[in-house]
């Protein structure tokens, strides 16, 4: 029934911005991580992206995370001689995470899960409805 | 007519399609972040013009066997969904859904539901009371 297919495709929906927020705390996390050795990599941010995929089983068109990959961005520089993985001019490299568009990036996903639920709220009082019909 | 009095089936063809609307738009709010992903809608169904074809039925040829050519009486409901043109807004990465458009559009079908399966509830009650012959 459309009703029911329409429950989940918007449980789909949630699910990938779930991931999505997932990564974003990942980001956020490791906003400080740097590397442990002079040579080494600081944490690289991670990007999610959807893609909208046909569910055989429902017939249906639902959204799933396509890919987890890493932001090619530059690292920050920082001096701090003293630091173990510090250069010979010492200076660090620090994780390419910018705090304001992780937390913009959060905003917007809260904002399309509120809306998968809300499109779940209707189709589930739609169902409620019909089955009243019975009564 | 499948096998249900007139007003009936009528009711029901429009449930099918505001159902059919519902997944629809569910897709569309599922995929708000889905790169290159441009929204769907139905055409709109022209209730109006059936419940005046019930009132006052023109005389047509009825479909009795599958093979039988269909009339745009006959015909079933249309539900099949088309991209949504002219939208206002796209986001860079190439997606137009707007989540607020796409909100109204749920809000008013989940409204029709109600108002369809109220008249369905109303329908069928008066059906009882004319065969109960009282309250």
């Amino acid at each position: 029934m459309d009703l029911e297919k329409s429950l989940n495709i918007s449980a789909a929906g949630m699910r990938s911005q779930g991931t999505r927020l997932r990564v974003i705390a990942e980001n956020i996390a490791n906003a400080n991580s740097t590397a442990q050795t002079p040579g080494g990599e600081p944490y690289r941010r991670k990007l999610v992206t959807f893609e909208n995929v046909l569910d055989h089983a429902n017939g249906v068109e639902t959204v799933r995370v396509d890919s987890i990959v890493a932001d090619r961005g530059a690292f920050g520089r920082r001096y701090e001689p003293g630091h173990p993985a510090a250069d010979e001019n010492g200076y660090v490299l620090t994780p390419n995470v910018n705090s304001l568009m992780e937390m913009s990036d959060m905003r917007e996903a809260q904002r399309s899960y509120e809306a998968n639920l809300k499109v779940i709220e209707s189709s589930r009082s739609m169902l409620q409805k019909t089955i009243d019909i019975l009564r | 007519m499948d096998g249900k009095p007139g007003i009936f089936s009528l009711l029901a063809k429009r449930m099918d399609w505001l159902g059919q609307r519902q997944k629809v738009l569910a897709q569309n709010i599922a995929n708000s972040d889905t790169p290159d992903f441009v929204p769907h809608d139905l055409k709109p169904q022209q209730f109006r013009r059936m419940v005046e074809r019930q009132a006052m039925p023109l005389m047509g040829p009825e479909t009795t066997q599958p093979g039988h050519i269909q009339t745009s009486s006959s015909r079933g409901v249309d539900l099949r969904s088309a991209e949504q043109k002219n939208g206002y807004e796209m986001a860079p990465s190439g997606n137009a859904v707007i989540i607020e458009e796409q909100l109204v559009k749920v809000a008013q079908t989940q409204n029709d539901f109600n108002a369809i399966t109220n008249l369905y509830r109303k329908q069928v009650a008066m059906m009882k009371m004319a065969l109960r012959g009282r309250q």
